[in-house]
Order: structure tokens, then sequence, then C-alpha cells
């Protein structure tokens, strides 16, 4: 997995699609590419009767590096203009109000528990294996040095959302 | 012998004119002014009157056919003279006798003169 | 060279009229075509342009997402969609190239310099370059770029060009057709103006006006030549008048002097002086001749002349004329061939002795002295013809219609003869008038004047067929 790519800064629209992962700065590459496209997937879900709230409240459950990317996007970017919040989620029992519920791989809790937490209206995003299948609405993947995503129609229409043809034709599908 | 009037304005063709009919034994008078023809025609009772048809101010065919209009002069026969020889077709319109033309044979005009002369 | 000043009217008319569509047409087409073109081009631009625009809204997460192979996707598409592109691209916001398209068989994508330079669209010689920037949020996140072949704006310039040429050319065989037929007012008033001045040199008539009411440059022409006409008419009359009034003028002094030198002759006896006296008459004769002649020309210029016409002994005539001529000559002999009749003819008793006179005087004065004049005549069922032959110099050919001219005298400078030449000119007009025929042959020997006259029965034929 380890070869050599060129440093590419990394904000919110554009990457080049050239890339893999080295050490250190390939892990602070790849939170920032995964708040990148957190924040990303929001243009393209709609959470329909669900927005509720002046504020956008993405919960991430566990620590990880990850929390501090997209602190950084939720200091000059809105979502539908609204603020964005990055809540630190500690134990399940603190998931209550959020958007976007994202299952960092630090996180030790079991993903039933959490999935049951998060309830309609929640985008659960995951970033570990097979958690696509076992219900995460997305969940990303690293295929050929690649960031990809994995989508569960099931999960995401079971929460009650929406999400784009534009966004779906991306990922891969799982159910 | 025989009288005849001669009447031109042309003083030198009078003169040559009047020569040669007295040459030839005429008696003449010649006068340059057509206004005297009564006069003299009365004085001299010619036999014959040589009339020049252009005259200063008069066309001696108009004089020609007064005088033969004229009870006194109408049997006087009159023979007109003129350097433009289309002159001759008027001699009947006028009644006059003949016509000589300008220049003239001086044989011819004797014998003209002589043919009319009664 | 062709001069432009020697090119007729009707074909300059013409040449004005078809050049004139050819430019205009060619003009016009050529707007024509050209907005046709530039419309043409500005709607393959727009549409491109439009096409680009989708491709980029639906490449926004490909972008997004850094998912090449899912832009790639779109841009293949293209090849059956719009299979005129022949290649497509879409680069990131710092310009490197994301996903690519080139039709088959063809080299990748070369973006031209001068498209990066923010212009949404060029054109060249054979194709269109869009670019048209990806948007979203209000950010430029990439560009599409397009690449048209242009083979369709091709086969569209072929074809307007070939319809523009074969309308071109019936324009032209039109306009050509039509100047024909305008042309012809123009030039056809023009041509009757020049035919009607060429008839009046040839006939002398200068009275008759060419009848033209337009009130145009050609009208005016007209007018302004029907106006000198009148002039040259007047100028003539005046001139005949004058030569009348001369000539009459003339015989005034001349009456006098013949007179008196007459009187002279009968009176001097002394040799010399009767021969001065002489020589002296001898000239005022021709002097009188000469000044008659000048009448009759003028005469027959105005129609004046008039002939008395009477019957007359044409045989004792001729006899009279060799016998007065005869007087003329010292060494000449006139000698009659014929065997004299009794003819008689209708005529001008006093002219056709003009005729006569005038020419045994020719035969006398143009053949050396001691030569035979011949008098001939000969009858046929139509005409009594006159022959008058001398041995003198004879008259070339091509003279021989001329000398019965005005005022012609011999171009053989290197003989002197007294006269006008006028005297042919008259006795031509005194035979024509009596319906004869007068003519010339003759070699380097000698001359053979003919001269015919009608017989009278023939006479009143004659008169109705002239």
């Amino acid at each position: 997995m380890n070869t050599l790519f060129k440093k590419y800064f990394l904000l919110i629209f554009l990457c080049p699609f050239c890339g893999s992962l080295s050490a250190q700065q390939n892990a602070e590459q790849e939170a920032n590419l995964k708040a990148a496209f957190i924040y990303n997937f929001t243009k393209y879900i709609d959470w329909g009767s669900y927005e509720h709230g002046n504020d956008f409240i993405i919960a991430v459950a566990g620590e990880s590096p990850i929390t501090q990317s997209l602190q950084e996007i939720a200091r000059t970017s809105r979502v539908d203009d609204k603020i964005m919040i990055i809540k630190k989620v500690a134990r399940p029992s603190d998931i209550d109000d959020c958007n976007i519920l994202f299952i960092t791989k630090e996180c030790r809790y079991p993903l039933d528990f959490l999935l049951k937490k998060a309830g309609p209206g929640v985008l659960t995003i995951s970033e570990e294996d097979g958690f696509a299948e076992r219900g995460t609405a997305f969940n990303f993947v690293i295929l050929n040095d690649r960031l990809k995503f994995e989508a569960n129609l099931k999960a995401i229409s079971s929460a009650g959302l929406k999400a784009g043809a534009q966004l779906l034709k991306l990922a891969i599908i799982v159910d | 012998m025989n009288k005849i009037l001669v009447v031109d304005d042309d003083l030198d063709i009078l003169s040559l004119v009047e020569l040669i009919l007295k040459m030839n034994n005429f008696n003449v008078a010649a006068i340059s002014r057509w206004e005297d023809i009564y006069n003299k025609m009365e004085e001299f009772k010619p036999d014959l009157v040589l009339l020049d048809v252009m005259l200063n101010g008069a066309d001696g065919r108009e004089i020609c056919k007064n005088l033969h209009l004229d009870k006194e002069t109408k049997n006087i026969p009159v023979v007109l003279f003129s350097a433009n020889p289309e002159m001759g077709k008027f001699i009947k319109d006028c009644n006059a006798q003949d016509f000589v033309a300008k220049p003239f044979e001086m044989s011819s005009l004797l014998n003209t003169i002589k043919a009319h002369v009664n | 060279m062709i001069k432009l000043n020697d090119i007729s009217i009707r074909n300059k008319l013409i040449l004005m009229q078809v050049f004139t569509s050819v430019v205009v047409f060619g003009i016009v087409f050529g707007v024509f075509i050209i907005t046709d073109i530039s419309s043409y081009k500005q709607r393959k631009a727009d549409s491109m342009i439009s096409l680009a625009q989708v491709i980029g809204t639906n490449s926004i997460s490909s972008i997004q997402f850094q998912d090449p192979e899912s832009a790639t996707e779109i841009l293949q598409e293209l090849h059956t969609v719009a299979p005129e592109i022949i290649h497509a691209a879409i680069t990131n916001d710092e310009g490197e190239i994301f996903a690519n398209y080139s039709k088959s068989g063809l080299d990748s994508f070369k973006i031209p310099a001068y498209i990066l330079r923010n212009r949404s669209s060029v054109f060249t010689e054979h194709q269109l370059f869009v670019a048209n920037p990806i948007v979203s949020n209000n950010k430029v996140i990439g560009k599409v770029y397009l690449e048209v072949q242009l083979t369709e704006l091709q086969q569209i310039k072929e074809y307007k060009y070939k319809i523009a040429i074969v309308l071109l050319l019936v324009a032209l065989v039109f306009s050509f057709l039509i100047a024909l037929l305008i042309q012809s007012y123009i030039s056809k008033r023009l041509l009757k103006l020049v035919k009607t001045m060429k008839n009046v040199r040839k006939t002398g008539e200068f009275s008759k006006p060419v009848n033209d009411t337009g009130k145009d440059e050609i009208g005016t022409l007209t007018k302004a030549y029907n106006l000198l006409m009148e002039e040259i008419e007047e100028s003539q009359r005046k001139k005949d008048e004058f030569i009348g009034i001369a000539s009459h003028e003339l015989k005034t002094p001349l009456t006098s002097i013949k007179g008196y030198v007459e009187m002279l002759n009968l009176m001097e006896d002394d040799p010399t002086k009767k021969q001065f006296v002489g020589k002296a008459l001898g000239n005022i004769n021709k002097l009188e001749s000469l000044v008659k002649d000048l009448l009759d020309v003028s005469k027959i210029q105005s129609g004046q002349l008039q002939l008395n016409m009477n019957e007359f002994n044409m045989d004792e005539l001729i006899d009279e004329a060799i016998a007065a001529s005869q007087v003329n000559t010292g060494t000449h002999q006139i000698i009659r061939e014929d065997h004299p009749g009794n003819e008689i003819i209708y005529g001008d008793k006093q002219r056709i002795e003009q005729v006569l006179l005038n020419l045994l005087s020719n035969a006398i004065k143009y053949s050396p002295g001691e030569s035979k004049v011949i008098v001939d005549t000969k009858k046929n069922e139509k005409e009594f013809i006159i022959k008058i032959k001398d041995n003198g110099i004879g008259v070339p050919a091509e003279e021989q219609l001329e000398i019965f001219e005005r005022f012609y005298r011999t171009k053989d400078i290197s003989i002197h003869i007294s006269g006008f030449g006028l005297g042919l000119y008259i006795c031509r007009d005194i035979i024509n008038r009596h319906y004869g025929r007068i003519w010339v042959e003759s070699t380097g020997k000698g001359s053979i004047f003919y001269f015919t006259l009608p017989l009278k029965h023939t006479l009143s034929t004659q008169q109705t067929e002239v």
C-alpha cells in the first residue's frame, strides 16, 4: 500500500485522482479527504422532514483525527446555510439530535447499538470494512489505493433519507 | 423712222442701247426714271418700248400691264429687258411682246426690235 | 487593347448591366452566405457550450469525490450522442486533466493554448474548441473542454458556394437577356440619328428633321442636330440666293462692257487695236458664259431650274451646235458621222443646245489642236443616243462618275483648263430632267461622251417611272 505520490492540498472541492497513502502525512491526508467527502455528501442527501434546527450537527463517535478535519471545514463552510457543529460523542447515549453520525474506526461500541441509537433522520457513515452491509448508509473503503465509499440503499431509505443519483453512481452499492 | 422708247435705270446700258439703236436708224428716247414714262409716252409717242424689268422702285412687268390697260398706250408693243433669263416666261402675263436677255448680242437686240415694231 | 470608347454603346450598356448584376448579386450572396455560416457557427458553439455545461454539471460529483472513471464514462457517451466531438476533457481547478476522451483512432487531446485564455469558444479552420467552467456553489472547480470536428460546416459551405455560383450564373444570363432587350431602346434612337446623318450626306437633303421627342440627352442631341441642319439648310439657301443675286448683278456691268466693246469692234479698223478688242471680246464672252453657268447651278440647287418643253428637230439642232462650235475653234474638225434624219424630240431646245455646245466645247478644250471631234447618233426603240468623241487626254476610270459633280476639275494638274467645272454638272441635270442618261467612256487616247433622250412615245411611261 505504500507507494510514492505527490502531496496535494486538499480542501473542499478538488482533488486530483492520483493518490496513495504513506505514513503520517497520508493519515492526515486521508482524514482530510474523508472529512471533505462527508461534507460533500451533504450536498446530495435530502433530509426531508428530518431537517430541523438552525444548525447542522455531525456527531463523531470515537477519537479520530477526522474530527479535526471536520472542524476545520466547519469553520469556513455551511450546510444549507446552517452552521456546522461537530459534536464528539463519547457514549452512544450521547447520540441524540444530529444529522450525521460518523462512526470512526476508533469507536469501540457495537455497531448495532449505535445504529439503533441513530434512528431515523440520521445519516450514518462508517469507515470499517463490512459496515455498510451491516447497516450504515455510507462506508469508506480503500480500493487500489484510492478512497471510495460503499452505499447501503436500504439503510438510507430506512433512515428516511434520499440520496442523489449523482452521488450514488459513484458509490459501491451494497445491500 | 421708227421711234423707240428705252427705259433702264442703268445709265451706261441706257446710253449703249441708245447708241446702238441710233446707229441703226431708229429714233430713240431714253429715260432712266420710270416715273417719267407716261409723260414721255404722251410726248414722244413711240412705236415700241424697250422696258427694263428691274427698275429702281418698280417692276417693269407691272408697268407693262398698266400700259396695256391704258387706252392710250395699249397698242404700243413692249419688249422686256432683263439680266434674269426667267423673265421671258412673264411676257404673256403682262402683255409684253418679247424679251431680250442681258448681256445681249447686238444682232439679237436689233432683230427683236425690228420684229415687233409696227 | 480594347478601348472602352470603341465598344459600341449597345455592348457597353449590356456589359454595364451584366457587370452590375454580377457585382450586386455577388455581394448579396456573399453577405447571405457569410451571415448564414456565422449564425450556424454561433448556434454550433452555443449548442456545444450547452453540452459542455451538461457534462460539467454531471461531473461535479465525480470531481468532488475524485472519481475520474465516472467522469470518463460521461465523456464516453459523446461517442454516440455527439459524434462530431473528436476530443473531450475535464480538468480540475489547477488545469490538470481529470478525465479525457478521444474519438476512436485519434491521438489524445491537446488543448490549444489560446483556449486556455478565458474564451468560451474558438473556431479554427476545421475545428471548434469549446471550454466551459464547472461551477459548484459559485466556485469554479474545473473546466470541460470539447474539440468539435466541423465537417458538417464544410459541407454546408460547399453546398452554399455551389448554389451561389449557380444562381450567379443564372443572374448573369438573365441580366444579359434583359439588357439585350432594354439597350435597344437607347441605341435604336442613336442609330436612327446616325442613319439619318449618313443619308443626309449622301442625298444632300438637309431639311429632313429627325423625330425624337425624348427629353433626355439623346433628345437634346437630336434637337441640336435638327437645329444644325436647319442652319446648314439656311446657309445653303443663302449661298444659292447669293449666287443668284451675284450672277444677276454681274450681268449688268457685263452688259455694258460687252456692248461697248462690241461697238469698239465695229468701229475699230486699226488691225492691232482690232486684235486687242477682239481678245477683250473673247474673254467677255467667256466671262458671260461662266456667269450663266453659275446661275444655272444655283437654280438647279434650289430646284428652280425649269424647262421650256417643246418639240424640235434634233438633227437640225445638232448641225446648228456644230456650226456654232466650229466658229470657236481654229484647227479642230467637227465631223458628223451619222446619217442625219429628221428626228423630232420633245424637250427644251435651248437647254439641249446648251448640252451640245458644252460637250463640243469640252471636246475641243481637252484635245489637241488639229484633232478630230466626231459626232454620231443612234436610235433604238426607246431612246435617241448622241455620241461625241474626241482624241484628247481621256478620263481616268475612277473619275468617270465624279466629273459630273459640281466644281469638278480634272486632277491632272499638268494641264490648265479654264472654267469653273460646272458645265457637266449642268448637262447632267438637264439630261436627267429629260429622263435621259449621260455618261462617258474613255481610254487614255480620248473620251466618248454619250447622252440619251427618250423618244416621244416613251415619255409618258418615263414620267410616271421617275
